[in-house]
């Protein structure tokens, strides 16, 4: 007895002990990276000149410290984490050269944002290997695109609402699932529809509204993993008709002198490939449901059936020639397929996908659109 | 009271353990983080090869539930020679002894990477090894009773928080992921079955229960009930990693089912990293699977060789299968090792049992002539 007892406690001490010689991980004795920026290096920094710094990498650290006491919150310039950068020939240099300005460890398991600016995003496929390998960084990681400007340029603009400004974008990004005129896309599934897709996809973007106003809104669009272009807030709100989900979208049309605002808060969306004598097509069938929320000019008496039908007949023709309007720029103007009609096409008949050379193809497959709208609701007045 | 691998033991064990036992000794690192391999082979069909899959391990189980059966107080390295004759039968045990080595190897290397990676990255590799080899090492030394009653134990452990954690992935899953189906045929979801039924290795374990139960014949409903929640279970984890990651993403992935939990988030919930979830049932199937193959290790030399200093093999067996793991120089040989270990274990799991059943029956050995 007495000898398993020595045994066991032996066990525990060594259980208790020994990995924590190496692994001392004491969160008050960390540094934590909530959000991460990525930028095009300006040029050689810190006495460096002879490497080719191309990573400038700016951290958001959080300070634990400041989040605890609420204070600082009356003093609106302050936030509750400090911004630091650095350049490197990769990002893990450029992290190295980070941690050389900074008393605790850097550590990424609690990064929730990743911004990369524009002049980067060419080097996406790079930029997401590092974070895609990395053990630390959890997959529910925000990917940004930053639009004309700097990355870190968000970083440092102020929190309006929340403590920090990572904390700030990621709740930006939730309500963002629910608004058409901006992507949501986290880190993974951002990387599975590039990878599937040969780099073709859409990604989320933020800007600066005239500087200093941080907007989440429009899409960044990719083609074979580079950036070829945007879309802007409208833009990507005539796109979101094609995408699946109950995004929430609002509608403004004309009839008899009067301006009615039909906002949408059920859909449902189908692409259905077509092949026939040959002949590949695409037909997109969206039904809409929602409520008619404002009335400008002549107006309409809506408890009345024919005037109802009469708006669903106009808000058709208004949500297709968005939906017109959203398809010629990514077959004409982008001759990016970033609606997935290619892997409907697959879904279908993979063995005729594989015999087009789809990025060729795409741009001049007709697709025909076939729109019902149904208003259920027009508030609590007539 | 120390147990052997031979005796026809008193202390008999309910056969309704028999499922958690299934469970606990195959899941580990590589069945339950989902077979990387049939990722590769089968592609966003592995959940039809897992379904497939799932029907060859029923039948390999089924098999060896029947050799079981005719040899009911003997385990399965006490009645080869019978049925293969002394030679071949010593030869057919050193081959175990091989397979169950080079396995436990493995597990210490998968884990010591794990460990690495995730938790204790400037811990030296060896030292958590050895604290669960120490603690697996006492456990065997009491014989196999006391193994199961450690499973029956920490079964709620291990099973609650997986089931939290499907749960919790459910409904980040993407049914655009699973498709085009069959879009390169039907050859990869073969293949991909044949290796899903490769990574079910412990099933072999099926075969030393006998001398622990009263009435083999009423173990014959546990088990396949164990390798159906077993098959269940797998078939759950692969098809959540496809949904919810695709299958590209998933093919990028060393531990898919690590990055799967990652995604998952509760606004406002207190806690954000749910790989936690998964943390505490891999360490116990670690372990459990770290001890059961050691004590069939352990226990078929002693029986074999007939040694008497049965502590001295289980000590020297744990510290060889440890130090091997340096044999394996860097994780991508580890890979490379495990997929011809899983070929290897159709062989020894699948093949040579049934061959043996098959010679039984044309050279009448055993019970139920």
């Amino acid at each position: 007895m007495k000898n398993k007892l020595i045994y066991f406690l032996l066990i525990l001490l060594g259980i208790l002990i020994t990995p924590a010689c190496w692994d001392t991980k004491d969160i008050n004795n960390r540094a934590y990276v909530s959000s991460i920026a990525i930028d095009e290096a300006a040029g050689a920094t810190l006495g460096q000149e002879n490497i080719p710094f191309r990573y400038k990498v700016t951290a958001e650290i959080i300070k634990p410290a400041l989040l605890k006491d609420f204070s600082w919150k009356l003093q609106p310039e302050k936030s509750a984490s400090i911004i630091l950068t650095a350049e490197g020939e990769t990002i893990e240099r450029a992290f190295d050269v980070l941690q050389t300005t900074i008393s605790r460890p850097l550590t990424l398991s609690h990064l929730q944002v990743l911004l990369v600016g524009e002049r980067m995003a060419d080097d996406i496929k790079k930029i997401c290997s590092y974070f895609e390998k990395h053990p630390e960084v959890a997959r529910r990681l925000r990917l940004i695109f930053v639009r004309e400007q700097e990355a870190l340029a968000i970083l440092k603009t102020d929190p309006k609402l929340e403590s920090y400004i990572a904390e700030e974008l990621v709740g930006m990004t939730e309500i963002s699932k629910n608004i058409a005129s901006s992507t949501f896309k986290p880190f993974t599934q951002y990387l599975s529809e590039m990878r599937t897709n040969n780099g073709q996809a859409l990604g989320a973007a933020a800007n600066l509204f005239n500087n200093e106003t941080l907007v989440r809104t429009g899409s960044a669009i990719f083609n074979d993993w580079k950036l070829v272009g945007w879309l802007d807030g409208e833009e990507t709100r005539k796109a979101s008709l094609l995408f699946p989900g109950n995004l929430e979208n609002t509608f403004v049309g004309e009839y008899n002198q009067g301006i009615f605002t039909y906002k949408v808060d059920k859909k449902n969306s189908k692409i259905i490939p077509e092949v026939q004598n040959g002949n590949l097509s695409f037909k997109f069938r969206l039904k809409t449901d929602g409520i008619i929320l404002q009335e400008e000019g002549n107006q309409l008496f809506l408890a009345e059936p024919k005037n109802i039908d009469k708006l669903e007949i106009l808000f058709a023709k208004v949500i297709a020639g968005d939906v017109d309007e959203a398809i010629r720029k990514a077959q004409i103007i982008y001759k990016v397929d970033y609606f997935n009609f290619g892997m409907k096409l697959k879904n279908k008949d993979s063995d005729y996908f594989e015999s087009l050379d789809w990025q060729e193809t795409f741009p001049t497959v007709p697709i025909e659109t076939d729109i019902e709208v149904k208003i259920s609701r027009f508030g609590i007045a007539k | 009271m120390t147990m052997t691998i031979k005796e026809n033991v008193k202390d008999k064990i309910d056969p309704r353990a028999i499922p958690l036992i299934l469970l606990l000794t195959i899941i580990e690192f590589e069945l339950f983080t989902v077979a990387r391999k049939v990722f590769l082979i089968a592609g966003r069909d592995s959940w039809l090869a897992a379904l497939l899959g799932g029907i060859f391990v029923t039948l390999g189980t089924y098999f060896l539930l029947r050799l079981m059966n005719r040899f009911p107080k003997q385990n399965f390295l006490q009645y080869i020679p019978q049925i293969w004759g002394k030679p071949i039968a010593l030869i057919i045990a050193l081959g175990y002894f091989l397979f169950w080595g080079s396995f436990l190897t493995l597990l210490f290397k998968n884990t010591a990477e794990v460990n690495q990676v995730f938790f204790l990255e400037k811990t030296p590799l060896l030292i958590p090894i050895f604290l669960i080899a120490i603690g697996a090492v006492w456990l065997v030394t009491y014989g196999f009773v006391p193994i199961i009653r450690f499973i029956q134990i920490i079964s709620p452990v291990f099973l609650i928080p997986i089931l939290l954690a499907i749960l919790l992935t459910l409904s980040e899953i993407e049914i655009r992921n699973f498709f085009p189906i069959l879009a390169n045929g039907i050859t990869p979801v073969l293949k991909g079955a044949v290796i899903y039924a490769g990574y079910f290795q412990g099933l072999e374990v099926i075969l030393f229960l006998s001398p622990f139960l009263a009435d083999t014949n009423k173990a014959f409903k546990p088990t396949l009930i164990g390798i159906g929640l077993l098959n269940m279970l797998a078939f759950v984890s692969i098809t959540l990693v496809i949904g919810i990651l695709g299958i590209k993403n998933t093919n990028e992935m060393l531990w898919p089912a690590f990055a799967m939990m990652s995604i998952i988030e509760i606004p406002g919930f207190p806690a954000e990293r749910f790989e936690l979830l998964l943390t505490v049932p891999l360490l116990i199937g670690v372990f459990v699977t770290i001890s059961v193959t050691l004590y069939l290790l352990s226990y078929g030399i002693i029986q074999v060789f007939k040694i008497s200093h049965k502590k001295t093999v289980i000590y020297v067996m744990a510290l060889i299968t440890i130090l091997a793991i340096m044999l394996v120089p860097d994780f991508a040989w580890y890979i490379k090792f495990r997929g011809i270990h899983t070929y290897a274990a159709i062989i020894f799991i699948y093949f040579l049992p049934i061959s043996t059943l098959t010679l039984a029956v044309l050279r009448k050995k055993g019970e139920y002539l």
